[in-house]
């Protein structure tokens, strides 16, 4: 069981620091087209089309790519105090069955979250966001509601594999209290303190 | 069938689940057990239909606002202003993090960015003076919750309403004072003001 942990944990903690970097650049440029879009309304009186619906397109890859680094390190917000409060093994099973539920939401989801994406939905096109080829000669291109269902259909394939990572952890821990499992890349403020 | 959501979702909640698979889970297993599985699709469309929001994204935007003020410099000026009106009280860093969660509510209006700014500066310099951990935190938690009392209101047309919500958050703000000092006494003992 260990090899397999360390594979997926090794291929989490490479993918979802990739996804990190990019999350925080899509926040960087949110900042930067809410603030175009409001010098263009309030400076110029002469409000952008764009800006509001590429803000959001921006907000949901940041989501879809955060959120798995979040439930990785116990970031989702849940009331742990039963799981805490149970001796150590009971208190390990219970995780491991509540981790075997959110298995079930998340290939669930993954499945709809497919249909939703490539199926009849997705080949919409945005209101208003368009890729700018006109710029260098040739005709804009409208961008496809498919490149907004992605992000968070990637953000449920990652939250699988790092689910999958956790119950594997908590089975090793189960089995072997002393199991040296391989580090989760959380920041140390995010870390258990007590 | 619809009636159990709210038990079901709260015994998967009490049991440790976390809130965004309580949420999907609970509804999810009755409409399985009603026969229903078709419907499970427009629970994925609302949960992408519930992110693709415009004023959601206030959420980031207030955490970064936070982060901004933090590393700044605006949160320890306004924890030293607060500092000098109150620090002179028992248990003063208390008083102190309850008085900057609420000019904080004026900035922000965030419990999250004002926990996130103001957690950050004052619960490790509580913990350093001798206050416990869990005060410490259970103080800056109570506290930051007048940002959304103070700013929700404020943001409202009529001016009697926008009068009673910055009042609102005057009370609660006085009420945490009080509550910190009853419970605080307890805390060690470690109530006297020290400097930062």
């Amino acid at each position: 069981m260990l090899p397999i942990l360390r594979t997926i944990s090794g291929v989490n903690s490479a993918v979802l620091g990739l996804g990190r970097q990019v999350a925080w650049m899509a926040l960087g440029l949110m900042v930067v087209v809410i603030l175009l879009q409001v010098v263009f309304r309030y400076v110029f009186n002469n409000a952008l089309a764009w800006p509001d619906e590429a803000a959001r397109f921006l907000m949901l890859w940041m989501t879809g790519l955060i959120a798995p680094s979040a439930f990785r390190w116990g970031g989702f917000v849940a009331i742990d105090m039963l799981p805490l409060a149970l001796p150590r093994v009971a208190g390990l099973l219970l995780t491991l069955v509540l981790l075997l539920l959110s298995l079930a939401v998340l290939a669930t989801a993954l499945q709809h979250g497919y249909n939703h994406t490539m199926g009849f939905g997705g080949n919409f096109d945005s209101s208003s966001l368009r890729l700018p080829f006109d710029l260098i000669g040739f005709e804009s291109m409208k961008v496809k509601l498919r490149y907004m269902y992605g992000s968070l259909l990637l953000g449920m394939i990652l939250l699988l594999s790092v689910n999958i990572e956790l119950i594997l952890r908590t089975a090793a821990s189960l089995i072997s209290p002393d199991t040296n499992l391989p580090p989760t890349d959380a920041p140390s403020d995010l870390q258990r303190a007590d | 069938m619809l009636v159990f959501f709210l038990p079901v979702f709260l015994l998967f909640l009490m049991i440790g689940l976390p809130v965004f698979f309580a949420l999907l889970f609970a509804p999810g297993i009755l409409l399985w057990l009603n026969g229903q599985e078709r419907d499970i699709a427009l629970l994925y469309r609302n949960v992408y239909n519930g992110m693709d929001s415009f004023p959601l994204m206030a959420l980031p935007f207030f955490m970064l606002a936070g982060e901004l003020m933090n590393r700044g410099g605006i949160t320890t000026r306004l924890v030293e202003f607060s500092q000098a009106l109150m620090g002179h009280l028992r248990g003063g860093l208390a008083h102190v993090n309850i008085l900057s969660s609420m000019l904080f509510a004026g900035l922000s209006g965030s419990a999250v960015a004002d926990t996130s700014a103001l957690g950050s500066t004052l619960i490790p310099a509580m913990e350093k003076n001798g206050y416990s951990r869990r005060f410490a935190a259970a103080v800056t938690a109570a506290s930051s919750v007048i940002g959304p009392y103070y700013t929700a209101i404020r943001h409202h047309d009529y001016l009697c309403i926008c009068h009673g919500g910055k009042r609102c958050s005057l009370v609660f703000g006085w009420h945490c004072a009080r509550c910190t000092g009853w419970v605080g006494l307890d805390d060690g003992g470690a109530l006297a003001c020290r400097p930062l």
